[in-house]
């Protein structure tokens, strides 16, 4: 079994000084500054050296295999009742868990006290977290009560670059926003999953009105690739291991340019600054064309590395993509190559089959294998949507695979289908079967 | 008038004389044998509207607080905290009208209480498990008799006191119990059925508390209006 201590705040190339934005030419290369600056940086409270005694030592704790759950907002209601977020990790904690994912920001929205967004649009956490949580923002009550469980808390940068059409950021700043080839810069959902939308049953239409409530009905794309969007991810990384006693940092497979985009103006001047004014291909799936965009956003990663290292050498930075074909074909995320460069602590690969053969199948590839090797490995495994609910059999086959192939744990997703209304059996039997599995 | 307009017309005054005619004396004669009297109309649809409503709203907020889950997967706790929101909503339309509703309160927590230790679990807060629909419905009709006796009796030595035949409403309970968990054990079942989620069960009981709620309504609107009321 992998120890989970594997951190390199000394590793990975750094790629430009601080408070400079870059545009980069091509991987492996020096990189261009331009002129625009970006926003100053706040008085973050640097950590303190308790702060990160507590880190390791909670690291230290974690010998066994990692038996993580992202924690959301969406369609969950964990944290809209004073009572949710402690009795979710209390609840954990007594099956064994040892690693929470807690929401850190989705739809242009923090669930902590962002002094970044606050500057950017007026509004530093979101609204109705801050009435539900009026005294301790969920981020600093997770860690709070997962480090008196004696858990790792690692935030999650849930929609990555993803965001509502509506939401003030994308309002504010039109330019940020990626586009397809047809300049629109509206994301259907085949970008993402390639497929077309999963046909409801009944229940799921009567439920679909009351879960979606809220839900943003159109979603653009931040441009990964653009200087101020990086800033402002580097920023809110770099102040949430300052501000708050975290164990590391995720970015999921939202972090990420979905491969129909791309076309905006930024990118395509950039591209043609690098292929001598010849526009990007007009096939979005075109080999040079992805792999110029991969290479692109793979420097941004390394530059967000180095910063929250700088900032917190315990921090881990941790992903969670899809598995490496997929995620480089449809979100450009080169994340073999981020392994390589050590700009990765932690994979936790998503791996939502059904089917038990193809789950074990993706787990034997070679590439999961060999990234063993490098780093923590742990597998996502699915544990139902509203939508499409899972029985436990099928959870208790998947970890039963992971373990029997040897990665360094678990992590599902997410909280509300570990046991809930929204599960196939009653939550205590949920329960009672998790005991079981990870007693 | 047309033809068909007076041939309408006479129809239905045939019909309603021979209603009226016919079943007025026998519903004066069963009210009189039952001490009912009549109640007058908004003055009872305020008092069903306020009962119905406030018992529907306090299983809901329940739910914030209990799981609901198979039986024997409640506990004695939660059993008896169902109770006191369902039986603190109810005291507070009884007590304009009751000098013992506080005794309903009492009665209603430890009616649950005692259920609950009785190994049934707390029924409104459960689901059977069992899929097949025949089986929820015959299960739903005999538990919830099971239950709404249990709680009539706990009830009916709160009203006892001051109601006339005090003792109808565990009959009463019974059967009302025993219709609504089958409804909403059936409905929930159909539901579980298509969706595969549990929530369905939830709404199920949902279903079931409302009936509770409106036919318990229907019941204490009748017991409080009798015209011996002590």
């Amino acid at each position: 079994m992998l120890c989970l201590l594997v951190l390199r705040p000394d590793s990975g190339p750094s790629h430009q000084q601080p408070n400079t934005v870059l545009i980069p030419t091509r991987l492996n290369q020096n990189s261009t500054a331009i002129a625009k600056p970006p926003a100053p940086l706040s008085d973050f409270q640097s950590r303190s050296k308790e702060t990160d005694e507590t880190t390791a030592s909670i690291n230290k704790s974690i010998r066994s295999e990692i038996r993580g759950v992202w924690i959301t907002n969406v369609a969950s209601s964990v944290m809209f009742s004073p009572w949710g977020i402690p009795r979710a990790i209390h609840q954990l904690a007594d099956l064994h868990f040892n690693t929470l994912y807690p929401v850190l920001w989705n739809r242009g929205k923090t669930f902590y006290h962002s002094p970044t967004l606050k500057q950017l649009i007026g509004q530093e956490i979101s609204p109705s977290m801050a009435l539900m949580h009026p005294k301790e923002d969920p981020l600093a009550k997770m860690v709070r009560i997962g480090h008196s469980q004696n858990m790792r808390v690692i935030p999650w940068f849930e929609y990555g670059f993803m965001v509502p059409l509506h939401s003030k950021l994308a309002r504010q700043h039109p330019e940020w926003l990626t586009t397809k080839y047809n300049g629109s810069p509206l994301l259907n959902e085949s970008s993402l999953t390639g497929q077309a939308k999963p046909k409801q049953n009944v229940v799921s239409w009567l439920l679909a009105p009351l879960l979606s409530s809220g839900a943003p009905k159109s979603l653009g794309w931040l441009n990964p690739l653009h200087p101020d969007v990086q800033s402002l991810i580097i920023q809110l990384a770099e102040e949430t291991v300052n501000q708050y006693d975290v164990d590391g940092i995720q970015f999921d497979d939202h972090f990420s340019m979905p491969a129909d985009f791309g076309y905006d103006s930024y990118t395509v001047a950039l591209y043609q600054l690098d292929h001598n004014g010849q526009l990007p291909p007009e096939d979005s799936d075109d080999p040079d064309w992805i792999r110029w965009r991969a290479d692109q956003f793979s420097l941004f990663v390394g530059r967000l590395h180095d910063r929250v290292k700088e900032s917190c050498s315990t921090c881990l930075v941790s992903i969670s993509p899809n598995p490496a074909k997929f995620a480089y074909q449809h979100h450009l995320q080169d994340w073999q190559t981020w392994v390589r460069r050590h700009w990765v602590d932690e994979l936790v690969v998503q791996v939502y089959r059904n089917d038990i053969e193809r789950f074990d199948a993706e787990l034997a590839k070679e590439t999961l294998q060999s990234t063993m090797d490098q780093i923590p490995v742990s597998i996502g495994i699915l544990t139902g949507t509203w939508r499409r609910p899972i029985s436990f059999e099928q959870i208790k086959q998947q970890v039963i695979s992971s373990r029997d192939h040897h990665f360094s744990g678990v992590t599902f997703f997410y909280w509300d289908t570990l046991w809930s209304y929204f599960t196939p059996e009653s939550p205590q039997k949920r329960r009672q079967n998790f005991r079981e599995l990870l007693g | 008038m047309s033809f068909w307009g007076k041939r309408a017309n006479m129809s239905f005054s045939s019909f309603s004389e021979l209603f009226i005619t016919r079943m007025t004396p026998r519903w004066v004669a069963f009210s009189e044998r039952w001490g009912l009297r009549p109640v007058p109309l908004v003055e009872g649809l305020t008092v069903w509207a306020q009962w119905t409503g406030f018992t529907w709203l306090a299983f809901v907020v329940s739910l914030s607080f209990i799981e609901v889950g198979e039986r024997s997967d409640l506990s004695l706790l939660e059993g008896v905290l169902g109770g006191a929101l369902i039986g603190l909503a109810q005291w507070m339309v009884l007590r304009s009208h009751l000098f013992t509703a506080r005794r309903w309160f009492i009665a209603t927590v430890i009616g649950w209480g005692t259920l609950t230790l009785f190994h049934i679990g707390a029924l409104g807060w459960t689901a059977p498990d069992t899929s097949n629909l025949l089986l929820r419905s015959l299960l739903g009709i005999a538990y919830g008799a099971y239950v709404g006796m249990g709680l009539g009796v706990a009830q009916w030595f709160a009203i006892r006191r001051q109601v006339h035949s005090a003792w109808r409403w565990i009959f009463l309970n019974a059967g009302l119990w025993s219709v609504a968990i089958s409804i909403g054990w059936l409905v929930g079942g159909i539901l579980r059925a298509a969706s595969h989620l549990f929530i369905s069960e939830v709404f199920g009981l949902m279903v079931a508390w409302g009936a509770i709620a409106s036919l318990s309504g229907i019941g204490i609107v009748g017991l409080l209006y009798q015209a011996d009321v002590k």
